[in-house]
């Protein structure tokens, strides 16, 4: 069974009661976790921000005061630069070893249960990425109801085998710097010949806003970057036909933030930052009605 | 508010014994429900925050106490759900809050709810009492929670629903210290279902995503109608359910989270949020309430409801006047839609008989002459207008 895991979570901007309620949230999953395994669990912040989110003396506080159970250390590390959610995770996953990585978002809160549930599928070798189920906004990608088997895991919160990790080099900070990283991500983990598995007993909760019409408050930075990844995913999967759609959508609705991402996408073209077509991205890759894979509602 | 204190009142301006109005028969219902620390028909001392209405001891002026007491109702049959519903509170934004775990008719799994509480960090498992609770029906746990607890605002969660990470926090934030207004959210709903055996992945597995079916705001004449307020939505002031003695009623099978707020928001109105902040969901298999009980006993409950409504004058909030108006209009509106319907009914009917007779005519051997020469003369003008115009 697996001993060492590695709890990474970029900061941006993040207030301290959040991160105390992930603390608090993680070291009830650690427990748990290694009543069941022999499990030396770390976790790593990396910050973004643009200012420092932690003094040293919340860091402190933080170890002395927050870790508990099988949570054995805490470091914080200040990037000082906005490295972005895939950068931040490299940055993290360079400073030290591990079996395992669980990468989690700030404004998350696992279940006690989630940790022991995603370790007892990564058990599994031919599992590189065991994704955790969202509540109260569970994402509606289809999984195959018996085996876990899903299109893509959310960075939200999912567990990766270190060796798989390296295997592909990690995230693509350079095309993907924030949202469609992880679609990314899993779909070069898939190409590797790799599965990726959502576990829906292993529940996350993840603080998102409802709206009126019963779906997630998109962020301001959502519209933007999921577009501009959009594209960049339609290059790397070979999919000319949902480039060219996605341009002709952004056009006519001539969306602010859409247009400036169309327009910072052709720069990228020109100066040859787009990603080149990898071979047999048909076998992994989905794009259907807007998504990258198939949605159950 | 003028108080208004039968005890004080001049002979001149009392209503004589046997004249029943409307208003003595409301003021006199809702005087005996009042707790009689305050006297009869003294409702504005019975609302008013400083006055200990009830001997509680532990009920003081904000001493240390949470501001909102959350009833979770459960029958520890769904560990999943109630994992994933505590997991919801303990990520909540505001943590003035107390929880008391009702495991309702299940003495032999309160010990697996208790270990289920203790997998969380202590900071949390601490502010959460498990409560064993027998007999009656599905308001006899909130009652007890009612008792248990020491809240200024009661909140309500069933095990099987879940929390957006803001829910207590609107309800703070809407809340007026000293107000008895019932607090309300926005609920949504999604539907789940229990997954067949071969699919051990999940312990259950929405059908549909997030659907906004309940109103954003309170309509009190329209609850009467249907309900658009699951329990999850309301915070109740303490004051107000101490003033009353409001509790549910405990027979109901179902619905008993409708009654109570309709009392409740007869006295004290409801204040919308407009945010949503809960998810209800809705099981398609019949494993929720929904399916215990067959739709004749619904329907029997609510008629039981209404008609112990029936028993007492209503006090309806502003504005209401000219919804019931409205109300009116429409039905009136759909009864004329529905006679509209039914002659246009009788009418294609009759253009049907017609059309088989003309069929049942050119089978015979006689020269075609053009259809519009030949249209019997019942058929409606509208439709001789349009088979005149067809192209010979």
């Amino acid at each position: 069974m697996w001993t060492d895991l590695k709890v990474q979570v970029v900061l941006y901007r993040n207030e301290s009661a959040e991160i105390w309620r992930l603390l608090r949230g993680l070291t009830s999953a650690v427990t748990g976790a290694s009543k069941q395994v022999a499990l030396t669990a770390g976790l790593a912040f990396g910050d973004s921000s643009p200012a420092p989110v932690l003094q040293p003396t919340d860091v402190d506080l933080l170890r002395h005061n927050g870790m508990a159970g099988g949570l054995k250390n805490l470091v914080y590390e200040f990037f000082n630069e906005n490295l972005g959610s895939s950068g931040g995770s490299n940055r993290l996953a360079e400073s030290s070893q591990c079996d395992l990585i669980l990468v989690l978002n700030p404004d998350a809160y696992p279940t006690p249960s989630m940790l022991t549930e995603l370790l007892r599928v990564i058990q599994d070798s031919s599992v590189g990425i065991a994704e955790a189920r969202q509540i109260p906004l569970e994402h509606p990608k289809d999984y195959d109801p018996e085996t876990g088997d899903t299109s893509w895991a959310s960075g939200c919160c999912m567990l990766i085998r270190r060796t798989v990790f390296d295997e592909v080099g990690g995230f693509d900070p350079k095309h993907f710097p924030l949202y469609c990283d992880d679609v990314d991500f899993s779909w070069r983990v898939r190409l590797a010949g790799h599965r990726v598995v959502h576990v829906p007993r292993a529940a996350v909760f993840h603080n998102k806003r409802i709206t009126l019409a019963g779906s997630p408050l998109p962020a301001e930075s959502e519209i933007y970057h999921g577009t501009l990844g959009r594209l960049m995913l339609a290059s790397r999967y070979d999919r000319p036909d949902i480039l060219n759609e996605t341009i002709l959508i952004i056009e006519f609705k001539r969306h602010e933030a859409q247009l400036r991402a169309l327009s910072d996408f052709r720069a990228k073209l020109e100066q040859g930052a787009v990603p080149d077509p990898v071979p047999n991205a048909s076998t992994v890759a989905q794009f259907i009605d807007g998504e990258y894979a198939r949605h159950r509602f | 508010m003028q108080d208004i204190d039968s005890d004080s009142a001049e002979p001149a301006r009392r209503s004589a014994p046997d004249a029943q109005t409307s208003l003595s028969e409301f003021l006199g219902y809702w005087g005996a429900q009042l707790d009689q620390t305050v006297g009869s028909n003294n409702f504005s001392r019975a609302l008013n925050a400083d006055v200990k209405v009830a001997d509680r001891p532990d009920l003081g002026q904000n001493d240390g106490m949470p501001l909102l007491s959350v009833l979770v109702r459960t029958q520890g049959k769904r560990p999943d759900n109630l994992r994933e519903a505590l997991t919801c509170l303990a990520a909540q934004t505001c943590d003035d809050f107390e929880i008391k775990l009702l495991v309702h008719s299940a003495p032999e799994r309160i010990d697996q709810v208790r270990d289920l509480v203790g997998e969380f960090n202590e900071d949390f498992s601490s502010r959460i009492e498990v409560v064993g609770v027998q007999g009656g029906q599905r308001g006899r746990p909130l009652n007890v929670g009612i008792e248990e607890s020491c809240g200024e605002l009661i909140a309500f969660l069933d095990d099987d629903d879940v929390v957006a990470g803001d829910w207590i926090e609107a309800f703070k934030e809407a809340h007026v210290p000293g107000s008895p207004q019932i607090i309300r959210s926005v609920t949504v709903t999604q539907k789940v279902q229990v997954p067949a055996e071969s699919e051990a992945m999940a312990a259950y597995r929405p059908t549909s995503g997030l659907e906004n079916v309940f109103a954003s705001t309170f309509d009190l004449g329209y609850h009467f109608y249907t309900s658009q307020t699951p329990i999850c939505s309301v915070a109740v002031p303490r004051l107000l359910i101490d003033a009353f003695h409001l509790r549910f009623d405990e027979d109901l099978l179902v619905t008993e989270d409708w009654e109570f707020l309709i009392r409740a928001a007869q006295i004290a109105g409801v204040k919308d949020t407009e945010r949503v902040t809960s998810v209800y969901r809705r099981w398609v298999d019949g494993q929720g309430s929904a399916g215990e009980v067959d739709q004749s006993a619904w329907d029997a409950v609510r008629l039981s409801i209404l008609q112990r409504m029936d028993q007492v004058p209503l006090l309806l909030p502003k504005g209401s006047a000219s919804k019931l108006a409205e109300a009116g209009d429409n039905t009136v509106g759909v009864q004329i839609l529905n006679l509209n319907i039914a002659y246009l009914r009788q009418e294609l009917e009759n253009a049907q008989e017609q059309l088989d007779i003309l069929r049942a005519e050119r089978s015979k051997s006689e020269p075609r002459q053009g259809l519009g020469r030949r249209l019997p003369r019942r058929l409606p003008g509208y439709l001789r207008k349009w088979l005149g115009g067809l192209k010979r």
